[in-house]
């Protein structure tokens, strides 16, 4: 718990990450009705997708961080010495990156749907599948940064390889977010289930041997 | 620090073989270190000392062979303090991540000397004062074995001495020492082990 802890208060940067996802998902759905047109049935109609579709850019602009710095400062030696497991370092940097990215974001659902011109009624639906979903979305960047950590170029193989990685969550999620019925709910939550198995698995390879 | 019975190794070391960037640096080491010893590990400059000792850390695993280590404290070349936490908040938080209960930070910032620095940022720290906060660190963890990769750089003479004299107290309260130092800083009294012509 305390190594959670102390991620989210790195990552966080003394609440600046935070204020970042905040003012990104502001400004951007502020941006979609001079995009798309003051039109409040093609903008509500389009709100699900607009959802996650931020929700993706939350992922990545949170994601290049996440290991860097702790390698390039040794901080992630000390874990290592201190007995932290690599899938432990990449659960609670999950976690982390969840809290950072998308707690702001289902916090602030009714702001976006408000610049979208959908229902309070809709809000909830897009909170529920932004709750369910995004925990994937987390894996997946958090993985991403394991497997480009050390690399030249490292945010470009990030996007490169994250972007494919999220279509099934982002296909569940908008389902799921346009509409109530269950089966894109449930194929959200096992994404994300599955995502939660196989990411800190995997990213303990891929810290291993970043870290060799 | 663990109470270890005197004839048990505090850090086994059985045919480790360490590689790096595909080349085998060490092959067949193996060693064993016992309450009370320091081993020095010297070599030119690429022979493996910190591949080594990251080993020994727990930061990297061998290539092959095993490693068994009781608690381990590790001075590495980078300190894993963040420049923007005070001196005392960092040393706080590696204290509640190693779960130290009620760390003595005020008597071991005063022992490194750096008593009156405990407000200051990291960042304000020169790089001998940054040492100086690892080497804190090292001592609030109270590990039984300390692996050092070249404790002694950026120590002014008074932190060398400071140094020193805490390697006596680790090793006569049952502690054990591996570290890596240049051929030019001699050090009396311990084991040694030549990286550059074992791997010649």
């Amino acid at each position: 718990m305390s190594l959670v802890w102390r991620d989210i208060a790195v990552l966080s940067q003394g609440g600046r990450a935070l204020a970042l996802s905040c003012f990104f998902l502001v400004l951007a759905a502020s941006l979609f009705p001079f995009a798309v047109g003051p039109d409040t049935k093609l903008l509500s109609a389009i709100a699900p997708g607009v959802h996650w579709l931020l929700a993706l850019f939350l992922a990545v602009l949170h994601g290049e961080r996440i290991f860097v710095e702790d390698e390039q400062d040794g901080s992630l030696e000390q874990l290592r010495a201190l007995g932290f497991a690599e899938g432990s370092l990449m659960f609670s940097r999950i976690v982390a990156h969840w809290v950072i990215a998308f707690a702001p974001q289902i916090a602030l659902t009714v702001v976006v749907d408000i610049f979208l011109g959908a229902g309070l009624a809709s809000a909830g639906q897009h909170m529920l599948s932004l709750l369910i979903g995004t925990p994937a979305l987390s894996c997946l960047a958090v993985l991403a940064a394991a497997l480009t950590l050390g690399a030249r170029q490292s945010s470009l193989l990030m996007i490169v390889i994250v972007f494919p990685l999220m279509i099934p969550p982002l296909i569940f999620g908008v389902s799921a977010a346009a509409d109530s019925g269950s089966a894109a709910l449930m194929l959200l939550g096992a994404s994300s289930l599955i995502s939660l198995v196989i990411a800190p698995l995997a990213g303990h390879f891929a810290l291993k041997a970043a870290l060799k | 620090m663990q109470a270890t019975p005197l004839d048990q190794p505090l850090l086994s070391a059985k045919t480790l073989r360490i590689d790096r960037g595909g080349r085998t640096l060490i092959e067949g080491l193996t060693f064993d270190l016992r309450a009370g010893e320091q081993l020095v590990v010297r070599g030119p400059n690429g022979c493996g000392k910190t591949s080594l000792l990251r080993v020994l850390a727990g930061v990297a695993a061998p290539a092959a062979g095993t490693l068994t280590a009781t608690s381990v404290g590790y001075l590495g070349h980078r300190d894993g303090f963040k420049d923007t936490a005070s001196v005392a908040c960092a040393l706080k938080q590696w204290c509640a991540l190693a779960r130290q209960q009620n760390p003595a930070l005020d008597e071991v910032l005063a022992q490194v000397g750096l008593a009156d620095r405990s407000l200051f940022l990291v960042r304000a720290l020169s790089a001998g004062q940054r040492r100086r906060l690892a080497i804190a660190r090292l001592l609030l963890r109270k590990a039984s074995v300390w692996v050092l990769d070249e404790p002694f750089n950026a120590l002014d003479s008074a932190g060398r001495a400071l140094l020193t004299q805490a390697f006596e107290t680790h090793c006569a309260a049952g502690g054990c020492i591996v570290m890596a130092l240049h051929e030019d800083i001699a050090f009396d009294g311990a084991k040694t082990l030549s990286l550059g012509e074992a791997a010649a």
